[in-house]
């Protein structure tokens, strides 16, 4: 078991559990495999949707000298206010929240949040040029994404506190739509893409250096 | 059509995207020309890279840059571009000129014909899209004649205000309410501009509109792009989902954001 793993189950994190897991490879064996060789140069870390804070925790303790901040709309939500940790309540897609109250840049962004498409492609395009050059902005459970997922209303904390407006209709051709954008610029050699990794549930985009 | 667009440190890398979505649309146009305007101490690469696109949209571009700086924040740096254009153009070309700022959005291929037709027809001095907030005004991009101080002189000493938030029912009463414009402000309390995260979110475009302003983010001119590239997808996609635009869900349940530690 890696390090980060290690941690994961150590603060209670679901990302290392066998609903995060394919073939034996959870997310944290994923991330652990991209993040292992950086661990003591990430000093900015954004995590959304933080639930109780476990993962947040996990990421302070794997990044020795990061600041983590986790975001999360839901105000039961309890981040570990300790040390190097930092929790803003808010929505992924409130412009003004990310454009104030967060730090510039990132090492690292993971969007754990609403799995709402349309909060997913905006949180994207809103915090991708925040992200440091040779940074990594993750985005988790893409399963929801082929399908309405309003029926997590009543499941997920903070679903409901989205407005009712919230197009919740997720059709991953949209997504698609995007990345076949990301990926035309890339084989154009234009933008600052530097690669785009799949895994089970799990997209990783890294930027150019 | 003369069209007049300008730009600063904040905004050079939108207008060079506008000016790439522009040549992705007509090509370079022949039948209109642009005048640019740099902000005074833009950087030299970034006046090189704007041209360049803008040359790929339009066949004559002539860029200008204001002898001196006025960067003292809205409205008064934008009044300041304004009259620059409206100085040089009023002097020189002497012909009605369409102002579009990098935040605008053109729809549909032709876009600036459909806008030059109208504005012939329609034989008043100004056209535009009247927008009743924060009160009935005629908004900025619009088109304008040369001699704007004959019909509306104090758009030309606007003071603290932005230009076209002076003289406004006399510039109303001298306009073509054209429904070539659509103007949506966004989440005006925020001042958040709509942005346009999928296919379904397009729904807030107006038929019939040719020149959307405002969208600060570049995700309409994704969209529209995704159009061309796949009509068929996005037409499925566009009857997926609600026609919710993000901006509007802050409307009146935003609160200010907690930093909680």
């Amino acid at each position: 078991m890696n390090d980060l793993q290690n941690l994961g189950v150590k603060h209670g994190t679901d990302k290392a559990d066998a609903n995060h897991s394919f073939d034996a490879v959870s997310f944290l064996d994923v991330y652990d495999s991209y993040f292992k060789g950086i661990r003591g140069n990430v000093t900015e870390v954004l995590e959304i949707g933080v639930h109780r804070g476990q993962s947040l925790r996990m990421w302070r303790d794997y990044f020795p000298k990061a600041e983590v901040w986790g975001i999360d709309i839901d105000p039961s939500s309890s981040a570990d206010n300790g040390e190097r940790t930092h929790f803003v309540l808010g929505s992924q897609a409130d412009w003004t929240l990310m454009a104030k109250v967060l730090p510039e840049f990132f090492d690292l962004i993971i969007d754990d949040g609403s799995h709402v498409l349309d909060h997913i492609l905006t949180s994207l395009r809103l915090l991708w040029e925040r992200v440091k050059p040779g940074g990594f902005y993750c985005i988790e459970d893409l399963c929801f994404s082929y399908t309405d997922i309003r029926s997590t209303v009543g499941e997920w904390p903070g679903q409901s506190l989205n407005p009712a407006t919230t197009n919740f209709v997720n059709d991953r051709m949209q997504l698609d739509l995007v990345l076949r954008r990301i990926i035309r610029d890339m084989d154009e050699h234009r933008g600052d893409f530097a690669a785009v990794h799949f895994h089970p549930g799990q997209i990783i985009f890294q930027k150019t250096a | 059509m003369i069209v007049a667009l300008a730009y600063c440190h904040k905004d050079w890398l939108a207008a060079h995207r506008l000016f790439e979505w522009m040549a992705e649309l007509d090509g370079r146009q022949t039948n209109h020309s642009l005048v640019l305007l740099a902000s005074t101490g833009m950087e030299q690469n970034k006046i090189h890279a704007v041209s360049v696109m803008a040359k790929l949209a339009f066949e004559k571009v002539e860029t200008i840059m204001p002898r001196q700086a006025n960067e003292q924040g809205w409205p008064i740096s934008a009044n300041h571009l304004f009259l620059s254009a409206q100085h040089f153009i009023s002097r020189s070309i002497r012909t009605p000129f369409l102002w579009i700022e990098p935040d605008c959005v053109p729809l549909v291929p032709k876009w600036l014909d459909a806008l030059s037709n109208e504005y012939d027809e329609a034989d008043k001095p100004f056209m535009g899209c009247v927008y009743e907030l924060p009160w009935p005004h005629v908004t900025g991009c619009a088109i304008y004649p040369a001699n704007i101080e004959k019909y509306s002189p104090g758009i030309l000493t606007p003071g603290v205000r932005a230009w076209d938030m002076v003289d406004t029912e006399t510039t109303i009463a001298n306009a073509h309410h054209s429904l070539l414009f659509h103007h949506e402000w966004g989440n005006f309390k925020y001042n958040i501009a709509p942005s346009f995260p999928s296919q379904a979110s397009m729904k807030l475009l107006r038929k019939g509109a040719v020149l959307f302003h405002r969208c600060k983010d570049g995700s309409l001119i994704d969209r529209l792009r995704e159009r061309r590239e796949y009509p068929r997808q996005c037409k499925q996609l566009a009857g997926m989902g609600s026609a919710s635009n993000l901006y509007q869900e802050f409307e009146d349940s935003h609160a200010p954001a907690a930093v909680i530690a």
